[in-house]
């Protein structure tokens, strides 16, 4: 059976390297590096990236507390902003960011226009439909992680003098540090990876509001597919940095 | 008792495969942005030759040569003459095959509680409203529009205008619809179905929609006769807002 088991692993971690093989080998490496300094690539690189990371860390500011209200307290209306929350890990991200586009439009663009404040067309789009893409995921994997946090520990912590808030921080949150990495691990992926709500929401605007995977896009609809390609690449070479950066943190700590 | 069950899978399968080889196949590759004519005129074919299956494929016209270059389909419809053109230099598409079918027109549209007084580009410039544009790179009305820009020698000021350049003119009456934009250069046929939008049209500059028949169709008879069909129902464009 161990067997059996272990090369279901390695089935499904050898097919993906062996696409990625291809993948890499169809463009020249000669072609590839200069693509690599390219100025849309390294554009569209560095918005995925200070988005990407903004994105998780305002994702784990709302989704920590969020989480852990869900896991510990009893209040109106529970169970309902519950499913609310995780209902959109069953929407496709077109319908994220059109319901963002929408609600922008009929509500908030006169009030923000009379502020003289874009967000739409503008990076704070690209921001937002991150954002909106990972939350549900993030408040899951916490949710599970700080209900399996012994809930006597916060009650002897309790007991000994500590204050909730100091019982929450030297306490809970770290006995729920695995399931925080896996937090912050797929905040970034969906992050990084958002598309749909990101076209939709921030118009898809060449060197604008172009991320990595809206111009892996944008570049397959110009016909020039060794940049997409190379875009391609690099959001596979960053993903795999951070992943294996957390994976190993993980076993670590 | 397996018998029983194994007979009339044998026979509903042979049935199958003789059905198949009855049939004739064409699969059409046609811009999403045809969709209405194109539809119709399938439908319309194959009430009439019963014995030929369309297979229809609807998507952007770029991506359809992505297609193409997988050695897929008969006929190619792309919404611009410049991907035709592409086609045909990757030996995709036999040059003597190509036709026109229709021609897209430009018009500008503009919210009708801002449009007040607007009767030409121009006019749109002296106000403080949003502009949308299709990408130049991606989008044949994006090109099309930066033509007619620069013609009237206001791309630049334009240009000074614009909150986003979208990869698909559908993208730009999302924006359109949605109000996030009071103005943008879209098709004619796609205007139409715009409310509460002025149409004002540029004249000049009009976009071929061009029909051709891949170098290496397995059907060609069957591809040519729907080829023929289709020039010969240019009427069907025109019902949909296109020019003859």
């Amino acid at each position: 059976m161990r067997i059996l088991f272990i090369s279901a692993v390695y089935l499904l971690g050898f097919s993906l390297f062996l696409s990625l093989a291809v993948f890499f080998l169809s463009l020249e490496p000669s072609e590839f590096l200069k693509l690599l300094i390219d100025f849309e690539v390294l554009s569209a690189l560095k918005l995925s990236v200070w988005t990407s990371l903004l994105s998780t860390l305002l994702v784990l500011v709302l989704a920590v507390p969020a989480a852990y209200a869900l896991a510990r307290y009893e209040f109106p209306l529970k169970r309902f902003a519950k499913v609310l929350i995780d209902l959109p890990m069953a929407f496709p991200e077109l319908l994220v960011g059109f319901l963002l586009l929408v609600l922008f439009s009929n509500l908030l663009t006169p009030l923000l226009e009379k502020l003289n404040f874009e967000v739409v067309f503008t990076p704070k789009a690209v921001l937002l439909a991150e954002i909106a893409v990972s939350l549900p995921f993030a408040v899951k994997v916490l949710y599970t992680a700080f209900t399996s946090v012994d809930l006597r520990l916060e009650v002897v912590a309790r007991s000994l003098g500590y204050a909730p808030l100091e019982v929450f921080f030297k306490v809970s949150l770290p006995a729920a540090r695995r399931g925080l990495a896996a937090a912050v691990a797929v905040t970034f992926a969906r992050s990084f990876g958002a598309f749909g709500a990101v076209l939709v929401f921030a118009g898809g605007v060449r060197l604008k509001t172009e991320t990595l995977p809206v111009g892996i896009f944008l570049n397959i609809s110009y016909g020039e597919l060794e940049k997409a390609i190379a875009m391609g690449l690099v959001l596979i070479a960053v993903s795999l940095g951070v992943l294996l950066l957390l994976e190993y943190l993980k076993v670590e700590g | 008792m397996p018998k029983r069950i194994f007979n009339p899978l044998l026979v509903l399968f042979a049935l199958l495969l003789f059905s198949c080889s009855q049939k004739e196949k064409i699969t059409v590759l046609a811009a999403a942005g045809l969709k209405e004519p194109i539809t119709q005129l399938v439908n319309l074919y194959e009430k009439n030759r019963k014995g030929v299956e369309v297979n229809l494929v609807l998507q952007g016209s770029g991506d359809l040569l992505t297609l193409l270059e997988a050695k897929k389909g008969d006929l190619y419809i792309p919404a611009a003459a410049s991907y035709m053109g592409e086609a045909v230099r990757r030996k995709l598409i036999d040059p003597k095959t190509v036709g026109v079918l229709a021609y897209h027109v430009p018009v500008l549209v503009v919210k009708e509680d801002k449009a007040k007084g607007v009767k030409n580009l121009d006019d749109i410039l002296q106000r403080s409203l949003k502009i949308g544009i299709g990408d130049p790179k991606a989008a044949a009305i994006g090109k099309l529009s930066v033509e007619i820009l620069k013609r009237l020698g206001l791309y630049g000021r334009f240009m000074k205008k614009v909150v986003v350049e979208t990869a698909t003119v559908n993208q730009l009456l999302l924006y359109l619809r949605s109000g996030q934009l009071d103005a943008a250069i879209v098709w004619k046929e796609l205007a139409r179905k715009l409310k509460g939008f002025k149409v004002i049209p540029l004249g000049g500059e009009v976009e071929k929609v061009e029909v051709g028949i891949t170098t290496f169709s397995k059907n060609r008879k069957a591809a040519e006769d729907f080829e023929k069909f289709l020039l010969k129902h240019s009427e069907v464009f025109e019902k949909e807002g296109f020019s003859p």
